[in-house]
């Protein structure tokens, strides 16, 4: 259990070095009066991003303080079903974006060149993806 | 050496209920008179993954198979029916 505490302590860490960087490019950006799309969508997604971890992160300091609350989020994080799922949930969602990153490819060839080549090249990262991953865990596993 | 009997050993996940391991669990807990919320914190698993196993969607790794035989005082084979797997 104390791997544990030192795991979500790590996280909550984590977060808040990534809130004060979000928090600082915000400020900078204010400060530069930005005023580009790709800018304001990357400070939007960033702070989204930076929402979500610090509910987890409350979620976190409420469970070092309490002994139950811990043992409940170790159980949660370590259920062998659960992580079964999740590995199914992988395997099949990844299969499921290739598939369809194939049939837009297909279509997209007759409308823009540049949509083909970017879902073309975007479906051979993700084969070479899970080729690699599927080497790796066979070897480690 | 554990996370390979974990893998070797392991379980499948079957969805409709096909392919798991009968189990003794419900009966068992039936007549200790224990939740299965309380099966799960003795075990150290969700008490989804205790349902699942009861009605055979899910078949438990060696490893929680032990740890649920020795919470009831018994053998992984009394609480599992290995049966149809051996017919295989």
């Amino acid at each position: 259990m104390e791997n544990f505490k030192r795991k979500l302590r790590n996280r909550i860490i984590i977060t808040v070095i990534y809130c004060v960087i979000v928090l600082a490019l915000t400020i900078v950006a204010a400060i530069t009066d930005f005023n580009d799309s790709a800018t304001a969508f990357n400070l939007g997604f960033g702070t989204g991003i930076g929402a979500v971890a610090i509910v987890f992160m409350i979620k976190y300091c409420g469970a070092l303080k309490n002994e139950e609350k811990l043992k409940k989020l170790y159980i949660e994080e370590h259920d062998e079903r659960q992580k079964h799922v999740d590995a199914l949930v992988g395997r099949t969602g990844i299969n499921i974006i290739i598939l369809f990153f194939v049939l837009a490819m297909l279509v997209s060839h007759y409308f823009s060149r540049t949509i083909f080549y970017t879902l073309l090249a975007a479906t051979l990262f993700t084969v070479a993806v899970k080729a690699i991953l599927g080497v790796y865990y066979n070897k480690k596993v | 050496m554990q996370s390979k009997l974990y893998f070797n050993c392991k379980v499948y996940f079957a969805f409709g209920g096909d392919g798991s391991l009968k189990t003794k669990i419900a009966e068992l807990r039936k007549q200790r008179k224990i939740t299965q919320e309380e099966l799960a914190n003795a075990v150290g698993v969700t008490r989804q993954t205790i349902t699942s196993i009861e009605v055979e969607k899910y078949t438990a790794s060696l490893v929680l198979a032990h740890k649920i035989a020795k919470y009831f005082g018994t053998t992984i084979e009394e609480i599992f029916d290995f049966s149809d797997e051996e017919d295989q």
